[in-house]
């Protein structure tokens, strides 16, 4: 061991002693606190690593283990032990609070994790900077693939402490400027924004059986009521639907529960269904924060439910305006983020209780300044994927001349 | 056009993929390209027609998603073939194309079943496909893999060839990889905010990740060495299945926000 030149042996020891240092680390020192890399500290930490990588390659003459970075014999072991450490946190649940095992279940705050990470980007860049000095228009697939990794990875990390995310709930009554973050702090803004219209749209009504004890379904099977005049199949008995009115409020008869018409906050959805048992035919309905839901009672074991409505979208229309007096309208929805002043915002929730009827908004709005250098690392990783694609037989070429070092 | 009308085109069509697969094998490229495009028109008139129909893109329910799939493996298959001539290609993606027309055809039932909103994104289908592809190649790799470990009387040569289709195999694998991941990434900044949050999945999405890229750099660094880099393809395999499925057993997946149940 420790024979020139060194091997795979030799890096799983540097990594397994770096996981030690992040034990000390640990123990002493406490958890990495992230916080204190936001601006100006993670531009100072960028400059100090870029300067460090690049001394560290002009003396790979003198110190060996320099030169042993960027080696193939480095790498396969710094990837090993980050595959250890990211499988120590794909197992063990992750949680924002104290940690309760030694800080394994805060695996991002983990001395042992972060060096791991640390020392596969050091070599990384290694890696980066020896083929950028001898570069030759064949490394392109390389470069983009390393070198992306890199610039994603260390902006991803740097910026982390710079990316801001608050929650603002909106109504329609007044704008809102102010949001809160995960700790309960407020933030005002530099825009605010007015709920002007917010929808739901659901998917059609679902019947299935149910059973009348558990209250759960009997099988997977369900019938879907997308017109006047559905019919189905369930539990062996024929269904159809004979009246199917989209907004209903229930009104009490002498004997049963009858719906009518009704569009006003808090209205259900009612069917009314016939069934291929003599006599046993009513309504159907999901219910709402102001009427319960309605069964069809269909012998003493099992009933007809409808289940609760499924969102398919839902909908923000709503009115930013800036500092400088700016009126702006915009639609915001699951999936179609709007950009203003540098945030992104995101429809996240609704008040669930009232469902179709809700009369708030809840909004998410995150700002990360260094997103688009991290897209830069990414929109080169996936033109290296690519081209790692078209130029897929090189591998057997290189694997031929049994080349050893040098990646 | 309906669900009811969809085995009178994907049935021709999978007959016509198989053939094409065949030829492929045989290294009878003429046959194989001329039967594996008409299959996919074939099969793209059926979406065309069903586009049409619905007066939207059938993109919305599983069933319809899996329409995709299999048009997509069969067009990546071809693709793939033209590229590189591997003859198992089209063997392959025909199979892959097969196992998802043969689920729309027997599970009808999940034509139906609704799309939470999160899921409803032009990069649901693309993330989705290039994952299964992926998953299609990787799972050809650990085949060969498990071959070459089993066979103890192949000569030294033959034994190198059969890497090298695992290399390949595992090359390409790892391009889709890469760019699903990425476009996962893209698109978990547009729904969730951010595009890499450690969730469960994306954690076991880096290992798989991390543990491909092991064996990409140890048949490197040591070409003539193949045992142990069956076994890193193996156990990068395993490593993929928890990824996949085995993640709903872990402790660690109740936290995860990708828990669709996706059937």
């Amino acid at each position: 061991m420790w024979t020139k030149p060194w091997k795979l042996r030799e890096g799983f020891v540097i990594g397994l002693s770096l996981a030690g240092v992040g034990l000390v680390l640990q123990a002493s020192v406490g958890p990495i606190d992230w916080n204190w890399l936001a601006h100006p500290i993670n531009i100072i930490t960028l400059v100090v690593f870029c300067l460090l990588s690049v001394i560290v390659y002009f003396f790979r003459q003198q110190v060996y283990l320099f030169r042993y970075l960027s080696t193939y014999s480095a790498a396969i072991p710094s990837l090993c032990c980050t595959i250890a450490v990211t499988l120590i946190m794909g197992c063990i649940p992750q949680t924002q609070n104290e940690s309760r095992l030694w800080g394994i279940d805060r695996m991002l705050c983990f001395w042992p994790f972060v060096l791991t990470y640390i020392m596969l980007t050091l070599i990384l860049a290694q890696v980066v900077i020896k083929r950028l000095v001898r570069f030759h228009l064949s490394d392109i697939p390389f470069m983009l693939n390393h070198a992306g990794l890199l610039i994603a990875m260390v902006c991803a990390t740097l910026g982390s402490a710079d990316m801001q995310r608050v929650r603002m709930t909106i109504l329609d009554a007044y704008p809102e400027w102010r949001a809160v973050d995960e700790d309960n702090g407020i933030h005002d803004l530099p825009f605010s924004i007015r709920l002007k219209k917010f929808t739901i749209e659901e998917y059609p009504p679902q019947l299935v059986v149910t059973d009348n004890e558990t209250g759960r379904p009997m099988t997977d099977e369900f019938i879907v009521i997308d017109s006047n005049s559905s019919v189905g199949h369930l539990n062996n008995l024929d269904f159809m639907v004979d009246q199917y009115l989209e907004y209903a409020s229930p009104r009490l008869t002498e004997t049963d529960v009858d719906y009518h018409s009704w569009k006003l906050s808090g209205a259900v959805t009612a069917v009314r269904v016939k069934t291929s048992l003599d006599g046993i035919e009513g309504w159907v309905s999901s219910g709402s924060y102001l009427f319960p839901a309605q069964t069809l009672k269909l012998n003493g074991e099992v009933s007809l439910t409808m289940l609760p409505r499924e969102p398919k979208s839902y909908v923000s229309e709503v009115e930013i305006t800036t500092r400088s007096g700016k009126d702006t309208l915009a639609t915001i929805e699951v999936n179609k983020p709007v950009t203003v002043d540098g945030w992104k915002i995101y429809q996240l929730d609704y008040d669930q209780s009232k469902g179709r009827w809700s009369e708030v908004s809840v909004l998410e709005l995150v700002r990360d300044p260094w997103l688009i250098f991290v897209y830069i690392g990414i929109g080169m990783m996936v033109v290296g994927a690519l081209t790692m694609m078209m130029t897929n037989n090189r591998i057997n070429r290189h694997l031929q001349p049994l080349k050893r070092e040098a990646p | 056009m309906t669900w009811n009308e969809y085995i009178f085109f994907a049935m021709p069509a999978a007959a016509l993929w198989l053939i094409g697969a065949w030829a492929g094998w045989k290294q009878k490229p003429l046959w194989a390209y001329v039967s594996t495009v008409i299959g996919i028109l074939v099969f793209s008139a059926f979406i065309l027609l069903m586009w049409i129909s619905l007066e939207r893109p059938p993109l919305r329910t599983m069933g319809e998603t899996r329409l995709w799939y299999s048009f997509f493996i069969a067009i990546v298959g071809l693709l793939v073939y033209a590229r590189w001539h591997y003859r198992w290609m089209l063997s392959f993606s025909s199979l892959m194309a097969l196992i998802f027309i043969c689920v729309n055809l027997l599970k009808p039932e999940i034509h139906n079943k609704t799309l939470m909103p999160v899921l409803q994104s032009p990069w649901f289908s693309p993330h989705v496909i290039v994952y299964m592809f992926c998953y299609a190649l990787f799972g050809a790799a650990t085949v060969v893999a498990i071959y070459l470990m089993i066979k103890k009387h192949l000569s030294s040569l033959q034994r190198q060839k059969t890497m090298y289709t695992c290399d390949n195999l595992i090359s390409v694998g790892l391009s889709f990889m890469t760019i699903g991941m990425l476009m996962g990434a893209l698109w978990a900044k547009e729904a969730w905010g951010h595009y890499w949050a450690w969730d469960p999945k994306e954690t076991w999405a880096a290992i798989t990740w991390f543990a491909y890229l092991v064996y990409l750099h140890f048949r490197r660094l040591r070409p003539a060495h193949l045992k142990p880099a069956l076994w890193i393809a193996i156990i990068a395999f395993l490593l993929l299945q928890i990824c996949w499925w085995g993640i709903n057993f872990l402790p660690s997946a109740h936290t995860s926000v990708h828990t669709y149940n996706m059937s």
